[in-house]
């Protein structure tokens, strides 16, 4: 009797494991700022419900910023499947615009980390430049 | 019922203005018994029993109520394994633990229209009669889910997402989400206690049951005010801000009612 109640104990808890991680895997998105300046970062989300914004808080030198989402492990590609764009803007107003295939590319083996350098805005907007500037890298 | 009045009523709300309001608050009966017909007996007759709904006899919680104070103590009980862990890492996760159930479950709630503000304070407790928790750390880069099933003496695990470093994630975000998670699967024995499965494992109507994944009525993050601690959210319909979940959850207070419905309770004025 003692055997069969531990039998079905384990049972339980192999199937409650298997309900609550078969779906789906939560992920952390981290982005870093290791430029000099304070960055603002706006990510667009495109998905079935539509388009959708995420302006995080301005990041300061060497911090970072998550979001937070889940996917099917069924995806190799770590990263947020719905993440279709990442804007950062600098203190001198440089913007600079990452779209899906920068991102991957700027991602790359970490899969769940952009880190944003000031090699970035000097790519973007020239290293003396101030003023507004958009760049789009791709 | 097991109820303990420490002194004498002196002002108006009374214990039993108490109960029944917070009951009927939670959409339980004033009456902690209800007659359940059973047999037939030997004699071939069917006989009716009382039986108790469970309320004030979770042997995880005590509540002490200061009427005249307005306050409320709330002590829960959980019995933190250390299993493999050192035991740096195992105080860690316990004091981490702790803190985060006191953080997010201590709230305000009315009864009566008496407003009492509540704190509630998590104590480790190495016996059967707490709840059972496996502390773990997960080592590798990839989220580990933590749970709670509450039932049949399953522990809850409460996992510490360690490996996150590897993601270039601070500690003190590891240590808040930790913090967060905790206080979650903690709620989900006071949810299993009051409402069963459904409210319990259904996140109280957010996802569903057995599959966990988010209903499509589900909404997503408010873009301001205070998320419910017990409920999923659908990120996909709108993200949440940054540390919005760590700074912004709280437990309900239908919640809090409902912990304070599973206890025992001690009256003082």
């Amino acid at each position: 009797m003692d055997s069969l109640k531990n039998g079905y104990k384990y049972l339980l808890v192999i199937l409650t494991t298997i309900l609550l991680s078969a779906c789906s895997n939560i992920y952390w998105g981290n982005i870093i700022n290791e430029t000099n300046d304070v960055i603002t970062i706006k990510l667009t989300f495109v998905n079935e419900y539509g388009t959708h914004f995420l302006e995080m808080e301005p990041i300061r030198t060497n911090e970072n910023s998550i979001w937070e989402y889940e996917q099917s492990s069924l995806f190799t590609d770590k990263m947020d499947k719905d993440l279709f764009k990442v804007e950062a803007t600098n203190n001198t107003g440089c913007t600079i615009i990452f779209d899906r295939k920068a991102i991957e590319k700027k991602v790359g083996n970490n899969r769940q980390i952009i880190v944003i350098t000031p090699q970035d805005f000097i790519d973007a907007c020239g290293i003396k430049e101030s003023g507004t500037s958009v760049k789009l890298k791709n | 019922m097991d109820l303990a009045t420490a002194s004498p009523q002196k002002n108006s709300l009374t214990l039993e203005k108490f109960e029944e309001h917070l009951h009927k608050a939670i959409d339980k009966p004033t009456t902690n018994f209800r007659m359940r017909k059973v047999g037939p007996s030997r004699q071939g007759r069917r006989r009716e029993v009382k039986v108790h709904n469970g309320a004030h006899r979770a042997t995880w919680a005590k509540t002490i109520i200061n009427s005249h104070l307005r306050t409320i103590s709330i002590n829960v009980f959980l019995n933190f394994k250390q299993n493999d862990l050192n035991q740096a890492d195992y105080g860690k996760l316990k004091a981490l633990a702790m803190a985060g159930i006191k953080q997010y479950w201590s709230n305000t709630i009315t009864v009566d229209g008496v407003r009492f503000n509540v704190v509630v304070n998590a104590l480790h407790k190495s016996s059967s009669d707490a709840i059972p928790v496996d502390l773990k750390i997960e080592e590798s880069p990839n989220y580990a889910r933590s749970m709670n099933p509450a039932i049949l003496g399953i522990d809850a695990s409460f996992i510490y997402q360690k490996g996150q470093s590897a993601n270039r994630i601070p500690e003190k975000q590891i240590d808040d989400d930790f913090k967060l998670v905790s206080a979650h699967e903690f709620g989900h024995s006071v949810l299993m206690y009051v409402g069963g499965i459904t409210l319990s494992w259904g996140h109280k109507g957010s996802t569903n049951t057995l599959f966990q994944n988010i209903k499509s009525s589900t909404s997503g993050y408010p873009t301001s005010g205070k998320l419910d601690l017990m409920k999923y959210y659908d990120q996909k319909k709108q993200k949440e801000q940054k540390f919005q979940r760590i700074n912004d959850s709280i437990a309900m207070e239908i919640d809090i009612k409902r912990l304070i419905w599973s206890s025992e309770i001690v009256w003082t004025v």
